[in-house]
């Protein structure tokens, strides 16, 4: 960072194939992101609460929480609306349909995504 | 040997009967005498003759008279009128029209009497015979096509009378069939509509009226409640047939709960085969998506000269996920393969010397990426080894099958492997405690295709407890699975310990 207050931004990572999230924490960390992963809505909402990221990458379709629930809780918490969700689906509709504030479609551009990162938590 | 004519002889005066009589003694004939035309009348139902002789002149009922009387009766035996009379015009012309077939003239002439006779005899004989053979040849085609109707197991002949509400012909198969006596479908009244299916019967009623209205011919399927309560399919075709006086109802309801079973299960195993094929494309799909996004990955920190910045642990990390998904791949590919071999009897065991114990572990320790990602324990209670004479490759998948489905149900909670021996049997258990099974599913989860909970969000194509309990069985061992809902499943393996055999 050339000017500014440098501080390490926190990326909360909600998604439940593991290789997947691996995978993404693997770059993001190499772009010198702070990376907290979460494999279900309910570890989401733990480490929500507990980490307060900066961006989040959501997943929508999760077995148990899934990311209808994850927004749903963040949306009602005053304190949490605010932070960006980037939500990654396969299906353009859904992902439209809960309006985040950015929309990945899988499979994934890596590229794509880290830009979109770098926009949200700048 | 031909039996003799009989011919009958109606004359009032009883010298000229005995004229006759004496006249046909020691011939072919049979005579038999009337004395008067009400006698010869009653004579006729009595037996069958060849011919009729009538005295022209007879008091009360003449010959002409009874001549007219037989043919009313619809008697086509040849007559001859005899009389004393010289033949005059008028009295030939009203004897021919009274039926007569010729005149004799008295004093008979025994000769011409025989000659004559012998003739229609002849003529007589030949109808006979023909009307034997043309009554053989009827009842012949009666009977086969009584053996017809009867014959047919499958489904039920029948006639009703249009009005009456009940049958007036039902073919024997009919209680076979439906379970129901003849006897109830003959008596009952609607004894179809009665019987029928509740969602049929309206369906029934319409066609019903739809035909005696229009008439002509319908064909349409229903169902029926068998005596037992089970469910039967008909066929059913009928036509109205219209006789003098009242119209027919004729039908053939053949019995296709056959066809109509082989149907179904045809189409559930279309449906079976649709979503199968649409969860393995799935299922193929899923580990190729972070193993193309992996070597995107790889792409795109080559393309920006940073691959050298990825710490090597982390790549060697990134590596080995990416093998685990390869392997996935694999394993999905085999698993298609030996179903279709196990479908085809191609599925063969090849035993080996081997440790299962040693197995156990091998294949736990191959687990431990996938038990990392997932953040899962795994628990191994072993002994010391387990040798046996099985096929060590099989028994692999297996286990890995096995180990799969408890890591993929177990809701990310601990996993155990229990091995024990009892007698000459490997006992091995593989215990989870995720969403178990419910008991209705525990008997159909090791069949093809099936699993407990709908595809949504665990993965797999249903075939891996199938693939298991065919490599168990193929071993003489057998699998069983005990379960709770919400508490966890257990899967134990019972193998017999076979030795190798002695070398011949």
């Amino acid at each position: 960072m050339i000017c500014g207050v440098s501080t390490t931004r926190t990326i909360l990572i909600v998604e439940d194939n593991a290789a997947i999230t691996e995978l993404m924490k693997t770059l993001l960390e190499l772009e010198n992101y702070r990376v907290i992963t979460a494999k279900d809505g309910q570890q989401g909402i733990n480490a929500l609460q507990r980490d307060r990221p900066d961006v989040i990458i959501l997943d929508m379709m999760m077995p148990g929480v899934n990311g209808w629930h994850f927004l749903d809780f963040q949306r009602a918490d005053a304190t949490l609306k605010h932070i960006p969700v980037i939500v990654v689906s396969a299906f353009g509709e859904i992902a439209r349909s809960v309006q985040p504030d950015a929309y990945l479609p899988k499979p994934l551009k890596l590229e794509q995504l880290l830009e979109t990162v770098q926009k949200y938590s700048a | 040997m031909l039996p003799r004519a009989r011919i009958l002889v109606i004359d009032d005066q009883p010298a000229n009967l005995l004229v006759v009589e004496a006249m046909l003694r020691d011939s072919d004939y049979e005579v038999v005498t009337a004395p008067s035309g009400k006698e010869g009348l009653a004579r006729l139902h009595e037996s069958d003759f060849a011919a009729i002789l009538i005295d022209v002149q007879m008091p009360e009922m003449d010959g002409f008279e009874t001549a007219l009387w037989v043919r009313a009766r619809g008697v086509r035996t040849p007559i001859i009128f005899l009389t004393a009379t010289p033949r005059d015009e008028l009295h030939t012309m009203r004897g021919y029209e009274a039926g007569a077939m010729d005149f004799l003239y008295q004093p008979l002439n025994s000769e011409i009497l025989r000659a004559k006779l012998s003739v229609l005899t002849e003529l007589y004989r030949g109808r006979r015979e023909m009307e034997i053979r043309s009554a053989q040849i009827e009842a012949h085609a009666e009977r086969r096509y009584r053996d017809l109707v009867e014959g047919i197991h499958n489904g039920i002949v029948w006639t009703a009378v249009l009005g009456t509400g009940k049958y007036s012909f039902v073919s024997p198969s009919a209680q076979q069939i439906s379970g129901y006596p003849h006897e109830a479908w003959m008596t009952e009244k609607y004894f179809m509509r009665e019987h029928s299916h509740p969602d049929d019967r309206q369906g029934l009623v319409d066609v019903y009226e739809k035909l005696v209205a229009n008439g002509g011919d319908v064909d349409f399927e229903h169902r029926f409640v068998r005596a037992d309560g089970s469910t039967l399919w008909f066929h059913t075709t009928i036509r109205v047939a219209d006789l003098t006086g009242y119209r027919e109802l004729r039908g053939l309801s053949v019995d296709i709960t056959y066809l109509k079973e082989t149907e179904q299960s045809l189409r559930n195993s279309i449906t079976l085969r649709d979503e199968f094929l649409s969860i393995a494309s799935h299922e193929l799909k899923t580990p190729l998506t972070p193993l193309q996004l992996q070597i995107e990955g790889f792409q795109l920190l080559g393309k920006r000269g940073e691959l050298t910045r990825v710490p090597p642990e982390k790549l060697a990390h990134m590596l080995e996920v990416s093998a685990a998904q390869v392997h996935t791949l694999t394993r999905l590919v085999d698993q298609l393969l030996d179903v279709s071999r196990i479908k085809s009897g191609r599925i063969d065991i090849e035993r080996a010397d081997m440790d299962l114990t040693a197995l156990v572990r091998k294949v736990a320790l191959n687990f431990q990426i996938n038990l990392e990602l997932g953040d899962v324990s795994l628990e191994l209670d072993l002994p010391d080894s387990m040798p046996g004479f099985w096929d060590p490759v099989r028994l692999e998948q297996m286990l890995v099958n096995l180990l799969d489905n408890a890591l993929k149900y177990g809701m990310g909670k601990p996993l155990r492997i229990v091995l024990r021996q009892e007698d000459a049997t490997a006992h091995l258990t593989v215990t989870d405690q995720g969403i178990g099974i419910a008991e209705a599913d525990l008997d159909r989860i090791f069949e093809r295709f099936e699993r407990a909970v709908s595809a949504g969000h665990y993965s797999g194509m249903g075939l891996g407890l199938y693939i298991t309990r065919q490599i168990v069985e193929l071993h003489g061992g057998r699998i069983a699975a005990t379960s709770r809902l919400g508490e966890g499943s257990s899967f134990t393996v019972h193998l017999p310990i076979h030795e190798r055999p002695a070398p011949l």
